[in-house]
């Protein structure tokens, strides 16, 4: 072997050695791609101190692996700088989680207030509906005593007045014929009484009995309407018999308005001889035939 | 005669700094302290629940017991490193443990959060 070629040999060798010697082992190389990533990551933001630790430790083992000749070392080194800086990384995640943790809780804080809003609004609400329902009820309340008190007084009105009516009806039936059927109490007068043959002026006699027909019926229901209807028998034509009918009514109810019946409440009807309650056939039935009834009309209700 | 002084003094040396040199680096107590304290808080946090926690914490108990016989065989510099790695990969698991409960309580909070919301906006 010629000198060149020793020195070639010897050359590829110390070069070989360099070489290997400069290759970082694989704890550097991780070492750098977890602080590389960590300063890229959140570790940046949340947890810069950890970072700088993580930082110092590849340094010192990155200067270790320039300067001396101990791969052992570096390796240790490297290994604890990666620990670092995923130590950093995961305490950045952490402040992360902790940090997004407490806006949730304040979002959920946030949901629940304006959820306890909406229930005291709905509370208030209530309560209003409520108190104004109360109000409702007290006025209906009142309402239902007055109602009640009102009723009780047209019940007393009603009873006072069924029995000044009884004891109307009672007096007339001192004075004239009374009966009751469908279209009220009847009080029958009789035409000889009242009034002369074929005349509608009343007699003096009737005048007395009118009094007190009068008077009786003042003293009944005062809501009670009168009809005063005038009854012929056949004799005679039946035209003047109507019209000496309906005569004989009208004189017997402006009697009766002259003894302060209300003119409102009292009506005068002439039925001519249509309304017969006898025979025409015989004097006596005639002279029931003839005649003029007051019809006492209950208030109505 | 001188050469044999010199010869004499040479070995004197070398016995008594030989022994030296090899006990330069101190017995790594207080790293080995560290290093097992760290590995007894990571199982007090409940490392061995959590996966990757779970992963680190072996690999630390496995360095201290490796810095131990290094201890033994008085390599006390390979075993003071030995416990920092393990120090440093039991003190990834404790955070790790933290990080898994922090994202926990984040996923079940905004959980809440979204059923608050469906429940507040119908």
């Amino acid at each position: 072997m010629s000198l060149n070629h020793r020195l070639l040999l010897v050359g590829s060798c110390f070069t070989l050695l360099v070489a290997c010697s400069h290759n970082p082992p694989p704890e550097l190389v991780d070492a750098r791609v977890a602080f590389d990533r960590a300063s890229e990551g959140p570790a940046k933001k949340y947890t810069p101190a950890e970072l700088h630790l993580a930082e110092t430790s590849l340094a010192l083992a990155e200067d270790t692996f320039a300067d001396e000749n101990n791969t052992l070392l570096v390796r240790n080194q490297a290994y604890i700088a990666m620990r670092k800086a995923e130590l950093a990384e995961s305490m950045a995640r952490t402040i992360k989680y902790e940090r997004g943790l407490t806006a949730s809780e304040l979002r959920e804080e946030l949901l629940e207030d304006q959820d306890a809003s909406r229930t005291k609004t709905d509370l208030a609400a209530a309560e209003d509906a409520s108190a104004e329902t109360s109000r409702e009820l007290a006025a209906a309340k009142t309402a239902g005593a007055q109602t009640e008190k009102e009723l009780a007084a047209e019940k007393l009105a009603r009873a006072s007045a069924e029995k000044r009516a009884a004891q109307s009806a009672a007096d007339l039936a001192r004075i004239a014929a009374v009966k009751q059927d469908e279209r009220g109490l009847i009080i029958t007068l009789s035409g000889g009484v009242l009034f002369a043959s074929a005349k509608s002026v009343l007699l003096p006699a009737a005048q007395v009995k009118l009094n007190e027909v009068a008077e009786a019926l003042l003293a009944g229901d005062p809501a009670a309407t009168f009809v005063v209807e005038g009854h012929t028998d056949s004799q005679g034509k039946t035209d003047a018999n109507q019209t000496l009918s309906l005569s004989r009514a009208n004189a017997v109810r402006d009697y009766l308005i002259l003894h302060d019946i209300a003119a409102d409440r009292i009506t005068a009807e002439g039925h001519g001889e249509d309304h017969g309650i006898a025979d025409n056939d015989s004097a006596e039935g005639r002279a029931n035939n003839r005649r003029v009834e007051i019809v006492v009309r209950p208030a109505k209700g | 005669m001188p050469h044999l002084h010199k010869r004499l003094s040479l070995l004197l040396c070398l016995g008594v700094l030989l022994p030296l040199g090899c006990a330069s680096f101190p017995t790594p107590t207080d790293s080995m302290a560290t290093a097992i304290a760290s590995v007894r808080a990571a199982e007090e946090v409940g490392a061995e629940d959590v996966p990757k926690a779970a992963l680190q914490l072996q690999l630390a108990r496995e360095e201290i017991a490796e810095a131990k016989v290094l201890v033994e065989e008085r390599e006390n510099e390979s075993a003071h490193y030995q416990a920092l790695r393990a120090s440093s990969d039991a003190d990834l698991a404790i955070s790790l443990v933290r990080e898994n409960a922090a994202r926990e309580g984040a996923k079940a909070a905004a959980a809440r959060v979204d059923t608050a919301e469906a429940e507040v906006t119908p």
